[in-house]
């Protein structure tokens, strides 16, 4: 089931929320645990059985670590078991293809695929639990004895299909212990409905006019149009995965629950190490504490530093999808970094702001360029394009066309993606309680509950119309 | 004070969002179902039954998505109110239509696959090269996003049809004679010769591509004054409007064109698919339907038989689409008999049908967007 869909917003969610606020508070992880499962298996009904293996499994390791506290080779053993089963999951129904079609590339060889569905939600839940027995092994959170508790953890709806990736450790005390509030389930509306609205408004519509501009042959295309459409697609994936992620934290706010922040406005940011600070945070996080730093991080040689750098990277491209040009996009950030690290970010600094941010905007574009394409092919003849090096001409009429048709759209998706609008909100808001001025503080409120409650009218109006509505961030 | 609003701001927005969220799933399953779209021309998905079977293979989830997003409390409205929001932010197409100057809605068309119209192309030479006693000709009507390139958005970049055309005349076989009908429309194009609302021509337009066709066919076309023109509709919402109930439209109107001094009466419309006989070109119980165009020839058949009590001892065979319905009682002044047939449905041998000869022209007739569009024309070689 997707968030941004009929059946989800007028049936599934407000039948859950109605059971979850009758339920006595014991009963409350048991319905949430079941009501997740219904919610993962509606399509997907065979794999809920993999999600509920994983859960098992990292349960019992954790019992199994827990245990074994005295004896450290045991309590590594069951680390270790958690780590190659989950790997070995992630492995077999994500990468199996990959490695065997890359296999018959290389010795002529002509092994059948499997050409199994990728299990929704894999990558995510695959690492939450691996986060889960590596923290418990490092004592860094404590064990958690009830399997309830544990499973609604993993299996959690809000989070479950596309993240953010919930470390164990930052949701531990909620698992028993939250309380929700109308405070709570307020602020999890204006978020919910926030990241519907960029969802469904901001990039469903950039997404309808990279695929338009991406029926034009690449031979009749002029160079502003091939990065329009890059643009485009910038905005697309921003505002599709961000929605998903402000949907995914709201609505765990419905339930009591405060999981982290997963993105930080990336495309104000000034350098690409900055950017990667800011874009899917709890990803970064994550490789940063179970990856970068186990491999020693930045405390250890020189050489040592890069390999490190190179490793996390490799997996960063890696992880978003079985395919070379997600590792060529994940190695092209490794390298800017580690280019950053080294020398460039000395002399970006002293650059002025704005040359700054065209600097890391530019290779943000480019990558998702690389990104976008897994036909090589392809991929190459649309760079060629974006540099005119097929000697298009600069200009034609789809530029001014989707500009001008569209120039709403561009100019909500470019405010969209500062923290202006915000900024200006919380000054003003700040003013008024600062200088206790109630009417005002009364129409600021109502206005925001209006405005929300246009942006909502208007996505269910293009959900109802759309068939068009499909969720990026579904293939990782 | 303040804290006290902020409460009540709370409670409300939580109320609202709850209330809106339960209140349409109460709505949607205290009002009837629908089950066909007449603003759609489809039939709507019904309350799947339940099947363990159908479960495990994830149908019966698909179905109920479909069947929920079909049924949902208000539909057609809210597909009106998204379009007329679109267009009022300034967007110039919607739904794969251009919003055009004068209420026109023009069709959006993707550029065609260069390998399906060169199937296409072939098809049609290999078809008259397999009957080599057909007289085959061909000819090509544009749609009226081509014709009324003036009424376009601004900057729109529409598929050139005429270019098109033209490389398809350079496919085909030499000696199939071939007309594009984008002069003979083109001339006439400050007239009313498309619907606003629908892809077709309206009579008049038919009647501009009876002119042009002339030449090919080898008739003298009457004049415009020989006919007297009768309004049978002013509440016509064709398929473009539907794509996207745009409410700020306003309806075509849909005429019929009569021989002066003449009566229908010798006319004999067979429907060869359920064996119906007609004695009029023109259905008018279609018009209490949604699709006006319909009234001519009764809309899609497979193949449909005329007989006119014309006297010029010529048959005609049009292997055709629907453009083709307003076009037959134009050219049943020139023939004793008319067969229409509809590669869709049409699924025989045409030696049963065709004798071929001098005085048999085999036509086979489309308009642009069903040419590239269409994935039956390559069983002509078959046939």
């Amino acid at each position: 089931m997707v968030f941004s869909g009929i059946n989800f917003l007028f049936y599934f969610l407000p039948c859950i929320l109605l059971l979850y606020y009758l339920m006595p508070r014991k009963g409350k992880n048991f319905l949430l645990f079941f009501g997740s499962l219904f919610f993962y298996a509606w399509g997907e009904p065979v794999y809920v059985v993999l999600m509920i293996f994983s859960s098992v499994v990292d349960y019992l390791n954790g019992l199994g670590i827990e245990k074994n506290r005295d004896k450290p080779r045991r309590a590594k053993l069951f680390l270790c078991l958690s780590v190659l089963i989950n790997l070995a999951l992630l492995g077999f129904f994500k990468y199996a293809d990959f490695l065997i079609s890359n296999i018959n590339a290389l010795l002529g060889t002509a092994l059948p695929l499997l050409e199994l569905p990728l299990p929704i939600g894999i990558s995510f839940y695959t690492f939450q639990t691996m986060s889960y027995t590596i923290d418990v092994y490092r004592n860094e959170t404590p064990v958690q004895r009830n399997f309830i508790a544990f499973a609604t953890y993993v299996s959690l709806f809000p989070q479950l299909i596309a993240g953010p990736i919930v470390r164990y450790r930052d949701v531990s005390e909620q698992m028993l212990g939250r309380k929700e509030s109308v405070s709570l389930f307020a602020q999890g509306v204006e978020r919910f409905l926030i990241g519907l609205g960029k969802k469904v408004l901001l990039a469903n519509n950039m997404g309808f006019i990279w695929n338009e501009l991406l029926k034009i042959p690449v031979s009749e295309m002029s160079v502003a149009t091939a990065w329009l459409g890059v643009f485009a697609f910038t905005f697309q994936i921003y505002f599709d995965f961000s929605g998903y992620s402000d949907m995914a934290i709201g609505l765990g706010k419905m339930f009591g629950f405060t999981f982290p922040e997963n993105f930080n406005y990336p495309y104000i940011s000034k350098s690409i190490s900055e950017f990667w600070r800011r874009w899917h945070i709890s990803l970064g996080t994550w490789f940063r504490e179970y990856v970068y730093i186990p491999l020693g991080g930045n405390r250890c040689r020189k050489l040592l530093q890069y390999r490190n750098i190179f490793a996390v990277w490799f997996l960063t491209g890696l992880w978003h999808g079985a395919n070379w040009n997600f590792i060529i996009w994940g190695l092209y950030f490794g390298i800017i970094i580690m280019a950053e690290k080294a020398f460039l970010q000395k002399a970006l600094n002293r650059l002025p702001d704005w040359l700054q941010h065209c600097y890391a905007l530019f290779f943000i574009c480019f990558g998702w360029v690389l990104f976008y394409f897994e036909d090589g092919r392809m991929l190459g003849q649309y760079v060629v394009t974006l540099f005119g090096g097929y000697g298009n001409p600069w200009w034609d009429g789809h530029c001014p066309y989707y500009l001008t048709s569209y120039f709403l759209l561009w100019l909500a998706a470019v405010i969209g993606s500062m923290p202006l609008l915000k900024n200006l909100w919380q000054r003003k808001l700040q003013s008024v309680i600062s200088k206790n001025q109630s009417v005002q503080y009364g129409v600021l409120l109502s206005a925001k509950g209006v405005a929300l409650l246009v942006v909502f009218v208007m996505a269910v109006a293009f959900l109802v119309n759309d068939s068009y509505n499909p969720f990026l961030y579904f293939r990782f | 004070m303040m804290a006290n609003i902020k409460q009540r701001y709370d409670k409300i927005l939580v109320g609202v969002f709850v209330l809106v969220l339960g209140g349409f799933m109460v709505l949607s399953f205290w009002l009837p179902d629908q089950s066909f779209s007449p603003e759609e021309n489809r039939v709507l998905q019904q309350a799947p039954a339940f099947s363990w079977r159908q479960l495990y293979e994830g149908k019966w989830t698909e179905k109920w998505d479909k069947y929920v997003s079909d049924q949902f409390p208000g539909r057609n409205l809210w597909i009106s109110g998204k379009s007329l929001l679109q267009k009022t932010v300034g967007q110039k197409d919607i739904n794969g239509v251009y919003l055009g100057k004068n209420d026109y809605l023009l069709q959006k068309l993707d550029l065609p696959d260069d390998a399906n119209l060169a199937v296409n192309v072939q098809a049609i030479t290999a078809f008259a090269e397999n009957h080599p006693n057909y007289h085959v000709k061909m000819a090509l009507i544009p749609t009226s996003t081509a014709v009324l390139v003036d009424y376009l958005p601004r900057y729109a970049q529409a598929v050139d049809e005429v270019a098109l055309i033209g490389e398809i005349k350079e496919g085909l076989a030499e000696d199939i004679p071939f007309l594009s009908l984008y002069p003979g429309l083109s001339a006439h194009r400050e007239e009313s010769i498309y619907y606003r609302t629908d892809h077709h021509w309206t009579t008049l337009g038919a009647y501009y591509g009876y002119v042009a066709l002339g030449d090919l066919l080898g008739y003298t076309p009457h004049p415009l004054t020989d006919f007297t023109r009768e309004q049978v509709s002013d509440s016509f919402y064709g398929t473009l409007y539907s794509k996207g109930n745009f409410s700020f439209v306003p309806p075509d109107t849909v005429e019929l064109f009569h021989p002066k001094g003449e009566t229908e009466n010798h006319i004999k419309v067979t429907v060869i698919d359920d064996d119906t006989e007609y004695d009029s070109f023109y259905q008018r119980d279609k018009l209490l339907e949604k699709d006006h165009y319909s009234i001519f020839l009764g809309g899609n058949h497979a193949y449909v038989k005329i007989e006119t009590g014309a006297g010029t001892g010529k048959k005609l065979h049009l292997i055709k689409d629907s453009f083709s319905h307003s076009l037959a009682p134009f050219l049943a002044l020139h023939y004793d008999e008319i067969h229409l047939y509809d590669l869709r449905y049409f699924r025989y041998a045409f030696d049963d049908y065709i004798k071929g000869g001098q005085d048999e022209d085999v036509l086979i007739l489309y308009n642009m967007a069903s040419f590239f569009q269409e994935g039956t024309i390559k069983d002509l070689q078959y046939k």
